[in-house]
């Protein structure tokens, strides 16, 4: 933690630069308080170009946060947190899609409902949830959708995060099909959809709306959070309960869930249709000049590995150890192994993986290296999961989701 | 005589240093009391204790280029969300933007018409964008 807060020469460095560049920059709102608003230069590359110029800010329970954009707000995890376990309530990364962000919620007011095609709809309070189920605790890692899109080549139109759309959290509350269980669905039923505080800007906007096949929603995994890191979640993280879709995608983890529908049809929205899809194909990969017209809805985790530490942005020591330093997750079938390259993918070496935190927790790992020789290094890691899954060297698709490939991280040696 | 009276004028400047810089640096090495943030409230009082979650969102909005088309701009993007969406996409084409606007019409339903739509593009053409390559470009 002492890490986090510590303001280093190099962030002092940032800031004067920051005060220099509002100066030139558009993005800087007139009259903001630059202690709740600075740009500052992030690398946000990872060696693979100059470093860019990247907007801070602080939200309400948040500290200071990359920010993509304001209304909705989209709030970026800087690298450095990814160096343990769990990301602070704090830093964990935002992602709404509507600027009707939920932004009030009275407990004494508030309601899950329960509809469809059920036999008892029911509608519960928070205190319902935390009293009348069995608690579950489990460790999970979350990721948007378009975590690294900025990376891709050609870049593809959506959020441009770099790799801070990502965090590991801890979870505290009850399982999906208990909630189900009392609600009693019907035998037709196929699909359980959710529904959060959000809303739609227009009349005419889909609302935010994602759904599981029933199987899932009854499965032993998902559940419906009202505790993340020992503490109530943040307002921007789903206040006051969010649904836990370990494995899969972000997308699928309803902040502030206010509505779970059970279906005897599948949802036909926006949402699933349109919007957080892939082709179907190995890695999700496609030609940018032929995209692939059948697609299929993003689910599942693909197998990755990234680095935290170093990150591209100082200058390494020949003959210093350098504790290298990352984080690896998959769909939960659990991480085997990561390897590391120092050499462009030539030559492999074995990185120590931490133990097992949880079945759906990412796994992080370390490797010492001690360059001999002074030079430009490209250095690569490789993820591989208990099923075999492993990452491609190339990938493109339009959307710029579920981003996996190899990652090459371009260090300097003096 | 004239030496002593440097020497004293030396020590006392010395003495004054000396106690300036101690004075300065306990000063400076004396604990700043840091309030340990309050433990948080168990969910299972949560209802009772503080069931109210208010929270201010503030927006940062950048300033618009007045180039053509900025009130289309304003008055039909806006309305939904914050012009940083344009700003921090890559500089794309204006086929790029033409396929994203009538993205906001078709996905999420924006009341626009099609020669609002013209409009916005070459607005966003002009503030963050490029022309199409012409393919003698596209061959370089």
């Amino acid at each position: 933690m002492e890490q986090d807060i510590a303001i280093t020469r190099r962030d002092l460095l940032k800031t004067m630069i920051a005060f220099g560049a509002c100066a030139t920059l558009s993005g800087c709102s007139k009259g903001s308080r630059l202690d709740r608003l600075t740009s500052v230069g992030v690398p946000n590359t990872l060696g693979q170009g100059p470093a860019d110029m990247r907007t801070w800010a602080r939200y309400p329970e948040k500290v200071d946060l990359i920010m993509l954009a304001d209304r909705p707000p989209l709030l970026e995890t800087p690298l450095r947190y990814f160096l343990q376990d769990l990301i602070p309530n704090d830093a964990y990364f935002v992602r709404w899609h509507y600027a009707g962000v939920p932004t009030y919620v009275d407990l004494r007011s508030f309601k899950l409902n329960i509809i469809g095609a059920v036999e008892h709809p029911l509608q519960l309070s928070f205190n319902d949830l935390v009293t009348k189920f069995e608690p579950v605790s489990h460790v999970a890692f979350s990721q948007c959708s378009g975590n690294s899109r900025s990376f891709f080549r050609p870049q593809v139109p959506g959020a441009q995060w770099a790799n801070g759309a990502m965090g590991n959290a801890q979870y505290k509350g009850v399982r999906l099909k208990d909630v189900l269980k009392m609600a009693g669905i019907s035998r037709e039923a196929v699909e359980a959809s959710f529904r959060g505080l959000d809303v739609p800007p227009l009349q005419s906007s889909p609302h935010f709306e994602k759904p599981l096949t029933i199987e899932h929603a009854m499965s032993d995994d998902v559940f419906i959070a009202y505790e993340m890191n020992g503490a109530p979640l943040p307002m921007l993280n789903g206040f006051p309960i969010r649904l836990i879709v370990p494995g899969w995608f972000a997308t699928y983890w309803v902040k502030s869930l206010s509505q779970v529908t059970i279906r005897t049809k599948p949802l036909d929205n926006f949402w699933v249709n349109t919007a957080y899809r892939v082709p179907a194909t190995p890695y999700y990969s496609e030609d940018p000049q032929h995209p692939d017209e059948h697609t299929t809805p993003l689910t599942t985790y693909p197998t990755r590995s990234l680095f935290v530490t170093p990150d591209g942005s100082t200058k390494l020591r020949r003959g210093e150890n350098t504790m290298i330093e990352g984080v690896a997750v998959d769909d939960g079938a659990g991480i085997r192994r990561v390897e590391i390259s120092t050499d462009q993918g030539r030559s492999w070496i074995d990185a120590r993986l931490d133990t097992v935190i949880d079945k759906y927790s990412w796994r992080r790992w370390r490797m010492e290296w001690s360059p001999a020789q002074p030079g430009t290094y490209k250095l690569q890691c490789r993820a591989t999961n208990n099923e075999g899954q492993t990452q491609p060297d190339k990938e493109w698709n339009h959307g710029g989701y579920a981003r996996a490939v190899v990652e090459t991280l371009e260090v300097e040696v003096v | 005589m004239q030496t002593l009276r440097v020497l004293a004028v030396l020590l006392i400047v010395g003495l004054g240093i000396l106690v300036y810089a101690l004075w300065g640096r306990s000063g400076r090495e004396a604990p700043v009391a840091v309030a340990a943030p309050p433990p948080p409230i168990p969910v299972s009082q949560l209802t009772e204790m503080q069931p109210i979650k208010d929270i201010q969102l503030e927006y940062h909005q950048p300033d618009l280029p007045p180039y053509p088309g900025h009130d289309q701009f304003v008055s039909q993007c806006i309305i939904c969300h914050s012009p940083r969406y344009v700003f921090n996409q890559p500089a794309f084409s204006r086929k790029t933007w033409t396929v994203i606007v009538h993205k906001m019409v078709n996905g999420y339903g924006a009341p626009i018409t099609p020669n609002q739509e013209k409009e916005i593009v070459g607005y966003l053409v002009s503030w963050h964008g490029t022309e199409d390559a012409t393919p003698t470009q596209n061959r370089k």
